[in-house]
């Protein structure tokens, strides 16, 4: 036998059994309820579900940002290169936030503090993490602007936010995130408040800067076309769980879980009424369920057409299929017809 | 063959010469400093029956189109015509009678129903305002409108908080039933809903949109979603009409280049795709001060000299394929 301690390969990101709860005195809410995954360097994995299904929490989690009280990592394990996050102190994990893991938030409006220059903003990155003068951090800032083509990078920088419109808001958000070269990018539904157009500027860009930094990013979104174009791998979530993960073609070929099959049919596909005619749209019947209030055993049983007297009182776990793909579904796993 | 866009008096609804300026207001004294060309010169009709998709990126003015036809702001210019009559000549009678014809469903579930009232009261208002069925009858008819958009009776009781966004949304729905209209304003009706949510409503505007031989003006600005339920799609930019063809010639041939990136844009669902985006730069150009000539040619891969001087106006070019580019 090796010594295997120092040999065994690490993950960039493996998580294990992550449980999140939020304690309201309505009942305990299970945001995330044990999710296990893995990301290695240099990879882009897509996390997709509807509003509720745990994937921002997921994300919260690993940057350990999920507002106590009244949430709280419950159990499991957030392992970055092998260290568990949730084993470090307070200041541990500030030195990996925005250092070696960055966070792109939804809400550029929001996640920008009004009363800074953008310039400082960022430069606030480089004088935290890497202990450069405010004068050298702030050439970085505008080196970063520029990156991310914002015109006239040395006159935004003494801007506020509120002088910028959303797109430009959110690349000063990535500017920030990639500012230290971060291992790994956490993008939660970066494009979802913007434009079309500025959504398709702004993700090839990201996308461009990933590939020649050799980042790994974890898109969280819920649309199924970003995921589609940008990720390789893909978690689908429903519910606080993970009920499918499989690389991006098998997922959208053949998929597997009866709700991975729904949402898939469900949107209207850009081009197929004018190739195929008009039909119904596929629709999964009832809605999103309360977190609070979860039906028994799967929890996506009573919107299934499959389910059986199984699927009612005991709940699936994932099981590998193939390689690299899994899923968490009784008739499945079963092979009901 | 090409032509001056006439709409002719044969369609139900018609927009002509539209325009809408909000003034910018500023000082003490509120002087006027400034307009918004919101909408700026829109022609449109929408046939009975006929669903005509808008689309556009935010601030572009398919919402104001929609609230000028609902009357809820004075147009600038331009007339609004209605089966043969300019709104603007009827008297405040006449504007009654015509929002029982020409009804809404808004994009903002959880804002567009009073949280005061019970859903019986939200459906049965538009009965009571109009005095239309005595109000002994009035609680079937509340009944069989919620079971049109697939809500039972053991829900006219309960307050707008106790539903989903999927079922606010059916109640809306119903509500703009109420007064059996002819044209109904979908403004963003599906954007605030889930994915697996988003096709129930689609399907049930779809299917009442058969039953009821109902028109709609379908404002969004998702194309997918709006290339499935519309029959004709104008696409718009700042204020303007760049471009109006049947859902299939706007996907396989949109002329105009504005048309041309939008749809390239879109991310689909298809792993394999490849794309071959002409990405456009720069952001939409503030509607204060819009560009001179084309208001698209600072961001357009094809400009020529022509584009920056002259407007281009929006012309036939077969079929009921219209466009505004000077270089088609």
């Amino acid at each position: 036998m090796l010594p295997s301690a120092k040999l065994k390969h690490h993950y960039l990101l493996e998580i294990k059994n992550l449980k999140t709860f939020f304690f309201l005195p309505e009942g305990v809410v299970k945001a995330v309820d044990d999710i296990s995954f893995y990301m290695d360097s240099g990879e882009c994995i897509g996390i997709v579900g509807e509003s509720g299904c745990g994937k921002s929490v997921t994300a919260l989690s690993i940057l350990g940002l999920i507002p106590f009280p009244p949430g709280r990592i419950v159990d499991g394990e957030i392992l970055f290169q092998g260290e568990n996050l949730r084993k470090l102190t307070p200041a541990g994990l500030r030195s990996i936030r925005g250092n070696k893991i960055a966070m792109i938030f939804q809400e550029p409006m929001t996640s920008l503090n009004p009363v800074y220059t953008l310039g400082k903003q960022i430069a606030e990155v480089y004088t935290a993490h890497e202990g450069l003068s405010n004068k050298e951090a702030m050439a970085r800032a505008e080196e970063m602007l520029d990156k991310l083509q914002i015109p006239l990078p040395s006159k935004r920088i003494h801007e506020y936010p509120h002088n910028l419109s959303g797109g430009m808001r959110q690349r000063v958000m990535i500017a920030m995130a990639l500012a230290c070269n971060p291992e790994l990018i956490l993008a939660d539904e970066p494009t979802t408040a913007l434009d079309v157009t500025i959504q398709a500027q702004i993700l090839e860009r990201m996308m461009e800067l990933q590939e020649s930094l050799q980042t790994s990013v974890i898109l969280i979104t819920h649309n199924l076309g970003i995921v589609a174009e940008f990720a390789r791998r893909v978690i689908v979530m429903y519910a606080g769980k993970i009920v499918e993960e499989a690389p991006v073609i098998p997922l959208f070929e053949e998929p597997l879980h009866p709700y991975t099959k729904g949402l898939l049919h469900s949107i209207p596909k850009l081009g197929r009424k004018a190739i195929e005619g008009k039909q119904r749209l596929a629709e999964i019947p009832g809605m999103v369920p309360s977190l609070n209030n979860l039906p028994e055993g799967c929890h996506f049983h009573p919107r299934c057409s499959q389910a059986r007297g199984i699927c009612r009182n005991e709940e699936p776990g994932l099981l590998p299929i193939q390689a690299g793909h899994q899923v968490a579904c009784w008739a499945v796993m079963e092979g009901w017809e | 063959m090409e032509k001056e866009f006439v709409p002719t008096a044969e369609h139900l609804l018609e927009i002509r010469a539209l325009k809408k300026y909000y003034p910018i207001k500023k000082g003490v004294f509120r002087r006027i400093v400034g307009w918004v060309q919101a909408v700026d010169g829109v022609n449109l009709y929408v046939d009975q029956g006929e669903a005509l998709g808008l689309v556009g990126e935010s601030g572009c003015g398919k919402s104001t189109i929609g609230k000028c036809v609902l009357k809820l702001v004075e147009p600038t210019a331009g007339t609004i015509i209605f089966a043969g009559q300019d709104l603007g000549t009827v008297g405040p009678h006449k504007i009654k009678s015509y929002r029982k014809k020409v009804q809404a469903i808004f994009q903002d579930p959880y804002s567009s129903l009073n949280p005061r009232m019970s859903v019986e009261d939200i459906v049965g208002e538009p009965l009571r305002v109009h005095s239309l069925y005595p109000p002994s009858e009035r609680r079937s008819k509340v009944e069989d409108l919620l079971q049109k958009v697939g809500l039972g009776p053991e829900y006219m009781s309960r307050y707008p908080h106790e539903f989903s966004g999927g079922q606010r949304q059916r109640i809306g729905i119903a509500r703009a039933l109420a007064l059996q209209p002819e044209v109904i304003i979908c403004d963003e009706p599906v954007s605030a809903l889930d994915v697996s949510v988003q096709a129930q409503v689609i399907n049930l505007l779809d299917d009442l949109k058969e039953e009821f031989q109902l028109s709609y003006l379908f404002i969004a600005h998702d194309l997918s979603v709006v290339e499935h339920v519309s029959d004709r799609i104008a696409v718009m930019y700042l204020g303007k009409i760049v471009e109006v063809a049947g859902y299939s010639e706007l996907y396989s041939q949109p002329l105009h280049p504005y048309s041309q990136a939008l749809l390239r844009a879109i991310p689909l669902p298809d792993p394999r795709h490849k794309k071959k985006r002409t990405l456009l730069h720069g952001e939409v150009p503030n509607p204060i001060n819009p560009p001179s000539g084309c208001r698209f040619h600072p961001r357009c891969p094809v400009k020529e000299a022509i584009c920056s001087q002259e407007e281009p106006e929006l012309r036939l070019v077969g079929g009921k394929h219209w466009v505004a580019c000077h270089l088609i």
